[in-house]
């Protein structure tokens, strides 16, 4: 006997096409009404916490469990702020019996340079004032740069999804985010120590290799250089201070990271005044260094 | 340990006198044209570098010859001290100049290594890996000293 081309599952479909359709009408129309109610939980936690400055949804890709993230411009990652997390919220996985529930982390891109085990011990210390001994045993991932919070269930977020104008749903996730915001301020260390040192290390190998050049393009390609430039934000308030202390040329590599040009052809080469148009910028921009 | 010689092997059982302080407001073209106010360096880069206006921004010899061309300088042959005259040695390597250096009075050079100190050097000890060789020689009359 020939085989099927269609198996019992899509031929009982052919059988009731127009409940079928309506059907995948309505699937469509709540998979956007929950991809939706994550802009309001974005707009509402970056309201309630003006600290995240860099936010990540994903959502709708296929590749992704459902994940939303909060970081800080300063903090490393770019596609992907390493920060607060929370995983495994799309809505095919909350409403799958057989899913893993969703968790909240707080996690650290792994490729930086930050030494993971002190950080792992600096966060942990924070998570015993938050969270309690029985949550803090699963704290500890089977990842050295993961570290995991509690998080609702898949029923409390159903529920919170389904019931009322989607409102009880995005407090759900603020209050989630409110909790896991306690880790801002020593995240803000540990990234703030790293950078530190990684541009202490960078930069004296620049100077050493290049302080007896004149050329500036030659100083600006060097790769401790542009290892500096890759760091990104978290690196401005360093080059900043040693611009106004030292004067050190990072007019190129701030450029590079903040995509501003404050200054003109009429200052060209006139260091300090170079230095001041830089800082002067910085200042009004809201960076502290 | 010399830093200084770990960079510039030759200035190593040669006199060499560190004239000035390290700065980072000025570099060697700009010292050897009489400025340490801007730094000047041929790149594209017009908000960064000081360049004379109308000289092409490029790493070449003949670029480097048209800046200080706006100075009064003109190739010429020999890098011995003539008395009325100011020269200036234009050091390159495979990939084009490097650096300048202006003659002293007493027929000696000083140079500004780039961010760091002035030096007074013979000519030719600053040769080697990091500036290369001694390309050409520029002069003006002294008169024409602004």
């Amino acid at each position: 006997m020939p085989k099927q081309l269609l198996n019992e599952p899509e031929r009982f479909l052919i059988e009731r096409w127009e409940e079928a359709s309506r059907l995948e009408q309505s699937m469509e129309s709540v998979r956007e009404k929950y991809e939706e109610l994550f802009e309001r939980v974005t707009d509402a936690v970056t309201k309630r916490h003006p600290e995240f400055n860099d936010c990540k949804v994903n959502m709708t890709q296929k590749w992704s469990d459902g994940e939303i993230g909060f970081g800080r411009e300063s903090w490393p990652g770019k596609d992907g702020p390493s920060g607060l997390w929370m995983v495994n919220l799309k809505l095919e996985r909350l409403a799958n019996s057989d899913s893993a529930d969703p968790y909240a982390c707080v996690w650290i891109r792994g490729d930086s340079k930050i030494d993971l085990e002190s950080a792992a011990n600096i966060l942990k210390e924070e998570a015993k004032k938050i969270i309690t001994s029985e949550q803090l045993k699963r704290f500890e991932s089977k990842w050295n740069n993961l570290w995991i919070l509690p998080a609702p269930s898949k029923k409390e977020m159903l529920t919170a999804f389904s019931s009322s104008d989607g409102e009880e749903f995005v407090e759900l996730l603020v209050k989630q985010f409110d909790q896991m915001a306690r880790f801002v301020p020593v995240l803000d260390k540990i990234f703030s120590d790293y950078y530190s040192k990684e541009f202490n290390r960078l930069s004296a190998q620049w100077h050493k290799d290049t302080d007896h050049l004149s050329s500036t393009s030659k100083s600006n390609a060097h790769p401790a250089y542009l290892e500096i430039i890759a760091l990104g934000q978290g690196v401005v308030p360093f080059l900043l201070r040693d611009l106004e202390k030292n004067r050190a040329h990072w007019f190129k590599a701030l450029e590079a990271i903040t995509g501003t040009h404050p200054l003109s052809p009429s200052i060209a080469g006139q260091i300090p005044k170079m230095a001041q148009a830089w800082l002067s910028w910085a200042k009004e921009n809201g960076y502290h260094w | 340990m010399n830093p200084l010689v770990d960079l510039f092997p030759r200035l190593s059982g040669n006199e060499y006198q560190i004239t000035s302080p390290k700065t980072i407001d000025y570099n060697c073209i700009a010292w050897a044209a009489g400025d340490t106010q801007q730094w000047w360096w041929p790149s594209e880069d017009l908000d960064n570098d000081y360049w004379p206006p109308g000289v092409p921004r490029e790493r070449t010899q003949d670029v480097i010859v048209a800046a200080f061309a706006t100075l009064g300088y003109v190739v010429c042959e020999s890098e011995e001290f003539e008395a009325g005259y100011e020269k200036i040695a234009l050091f390159a390597d495979a990939d084009g100049p490097t650096h300048a250096g202006r003659q002293l009075a007493n027929g000696r050079w000083s140079s500004k290594l780039g961010k760091l100190e002035d030096i007074e050097h013979e000519l030719h000890d600053l040769e080697g890996e990091e500036y290369g060789v001694v390309a050409l020689i520029l002069k003006r009359a002294s008169a024409s000293i602004a």
